[in-house]
């Protein structure tokens, strides 16, 4: 599967270099390292070190783009005095995009985004949760897409993403307009066979900073529904140099208790509680120094995950941080201790090309 | 004979003076263009640390549009769409476009002394102020009006104002910004200002952020064009992408 991605990688790269355009060729990226260390439940050695290197190849011109960004990982990990080792080849996106008259164009590997980008979007596509990295980049998906302005703020967003099973194929539809100050939308989307979503999304502010949406998810037969929502509000002190935002997240499938948790009832869910809240604290201290804190919280079983972090920037482009994940809860519960570890400490060096 | 000096001496002093308001109104017609484009670097600077941001954009007077694309490597792609007083930010990682609002815009600008609210701070400071005339005072060697300007209501992003007017140019060469109970909050200097298209723009300006120790962003424009013709549906959201 990963010679395929190197593949389409390369095949996208020449179709881009054969274009007719007059645009120059750019190639930018980022080399990245973590390196993390766990305190594990059995004492024992576990750490791992990942280095990535970002490459982003990009070629505009008025009417067309090319884009695609591809990730080379080498992973070095001790786990349980295991040592393993992974040289990892990754295309998150590659994608021939068209401004027509009639609208934009995206075909190829892409990311198609519905409802307000954040956490706990309930139209996420892939509802995975980086927890080294919350705002990583999201990996792409072959498709065409079109998007049509009605005017400057409103328009709609529609995408097709075939299968070789047919019935597997997906598809979905957005509407979206301002009105005030707000962004509001509706969307419909049909992730996969047996997989639909319908629902609405706003974002604006009323003094304080206010999202939301709801989302109503349905099978094919109509047998199995259920709603998702989430509510999220934000709000400034001592001049803005201080921001609070916080989630409040809800799944009608969730359990209501942690004795119901199931492992397996992984797909279109970011965890497994019915209620959760997420909390974000970002305290700029100025332009080089940043601290941030992040919190989940499982409001069903009272554990949580904090994760604390500073950030400087050495110069441009060139930054070094740390991120600390500090798990809790009772035995058995969620982000309990004795199953995800007591702690968890992470050291980032980025450097943007 | 002695009546006529009498009255030439006398009219500069009291017949041309001008008040607050019609000051404000002679800076306000020293900028006015349908459209400009214009290309730009950002010096963020710590002491001795930098960071160097390049950008372009294009601005639309009328219904106070305007939009910028980040193009320096770390932030390549980055695309800023404003209409009126919102903002829309375009992240090509993420190929999605976020609405800043709330309390987000207070937030710096790519770590910068200009916060999003800066970037909103609608063009007529009559609109948004009462403003008095104070003592002409004398700004790195240029004669200014003095001008107070303190905010008509609670939503405007500066409390109060004092802005030093070019009395030749009708340029703004300083202005501090403050919070509510005087607290001085920024200040911008005009480093340089040409002459372009017959009419006085800053083309190089200072913000610093009085809050912080030891801390400034430099703005400079490098090319700017009037009038000129910009790309159809150039503020739309659509075409943000």
């Amino acid at each position: 599967m990963k010679v395929s991605y190197a593949g389409i990688f390369l095949t996208a790269v020449m179709l881009a270099a054969a274009l007719p355009l007059h645009a120059e060729i750019s190639l930018g990226g980022a080399l990245r390292n973590d390196f993390l260390v766990m305190k594990p439940t059995n004492n024992q050695a576990n750490f791992n070190n990942t280095l990535e290197l970002k490459l982003v190849f990009t070629r505009a011109a008025e009417e067309w783009k090319f884009y695609a960004d591809a990730r080379i990982s080498l992973y070095a990990g001790l786990i349980t005095n295991i040592t393993q080792t992974d040289l990892g080849l990754n295309l998150l996106r590659a994608f021939i995009r068209y401004y027509s008259p009639a609208g934009v164009i995206t075909l190829g590997k892409t990311y198609m985004n519905f409802g307000i980008r954040g956490m706990f979007n309930p139209f996420e596509m892939v509802k995975n949760v980086n927890f080294t990295d919350l705002n990583y980049d999201l990996e792409g998906m072959i498709a065409l897409t079109w998007e049509l302005g009605f005017d400057e703020l409103s328009g709609l967003k529609t995408y097709v993403r075939p299968d070789p099973a047919l019935s597997n194929s997906g598809g979905g539809l957005a509407l979206y307009t301002h009105l005030g100050t707000f962004d509001l939308g509706a969307i419909y989307n049909r992730k996969a066979y047996d997989r639909n979503v319908a629902g609405v999304y706003f974002k604006g502010d009323i003094e304080l900073g206010v999202n939301g949406a709801w989302a109503y998810h349905f099978d094919d037969y109509g047998t199995n529904r259920f709603n998702e929502a989430n509510l999220g509000l934000d709000y400034s002190f001592f001049d803005g140099k201080l921001i609070l935002a916080l989630v409040f997240y809800f799944d009608e499938t969730g359990a209501e208790n942690s004795s119901s948790y199931n492992p397996f009832s992984t797909v279109d869910k970011y965890f497994k509680a019915k209620y959760y809240s997420y909390a974000n604290i970002s305290v700029v201290f100025d332009e080089f120094f940043s601290m941030q804190a992040d919190g989940f919280f499982n409001m069903i079983d009272g554990s949580g995950l904090a994760m604390p972090q500073v950030k400087y920037t050495l110069s441009d482009g060139l930054s070094v941080g740390a991120l600390a994940g500090i798990p809790w809860g009772p035995d058995k519960s969620e982000f309990s201790p004795n199953t995800s570890g007591e702690f968890s400490i992470l050291g980032r060096f980025e450097a943007k090309l | 004979m002695f009546r006529l000096i009498f009255v030439l001496l006398i009219v500069p002093v009291f017949g041309f003076s001008l008040t607050a308001k019609e000051i404000i109104q002679k800076v306000d017609d020293n900028q006015l263009f349908k459209t400009e484009k214009y290309e730009a670097t950002m010096v963020i600077q710590k002491g001795s640390q930098k960071l160097t941001k390049k950008f372009n954009g294009y601005t639309q007077t009328a219904g106070k549009k305007s939009f910028m694309e980040f193009t320096n490597p770390e932030d390549k792609g980055v695309k800023y769409l404003k209409l009126s007083n919102q903002l829309w930010i375009y992240f090509p990682d993420a190929d999605d476009t976020m609405k800043i609002s709330g309390h987000m815009l207070q937030k710096g600008m790519m770590g910068s002394d200009i916060s999003y609210e800066d970037m909103l701070e609608e063009n007529s400071l009559d609109e948004q102020y009462v403003s008095s005339l104070a003592a002409d005072t004398n700004v790195n060697g240029v004669l200014c009006y003095h001008i107070v300007l303190v905010a008509k209501s609670d939503k405007v992003t500066y409390a109060k104002q004092d802005i030093f007017i070019d009395k030749t140019k009708y340029v703004m060469v300083e202005a501090i910004m403050y919070a509510v109970g005087d607290r001085p909050i920024k200040r911008m200097t005009a480093l340089k200002v040409e002459k372009i298209g017959g009419r006085y723009f800053i083309t190089e300006m200072e913000i610093v952020d009085l809050r912080q120790k030891n801390t400034k962003t430099v703005v400079s424009f490098n090319k700017i064009e009037l009038d000129v013709a910009l790309p159809k549906d150039g503020f739309s959201m659509s075409k943000l992408k």
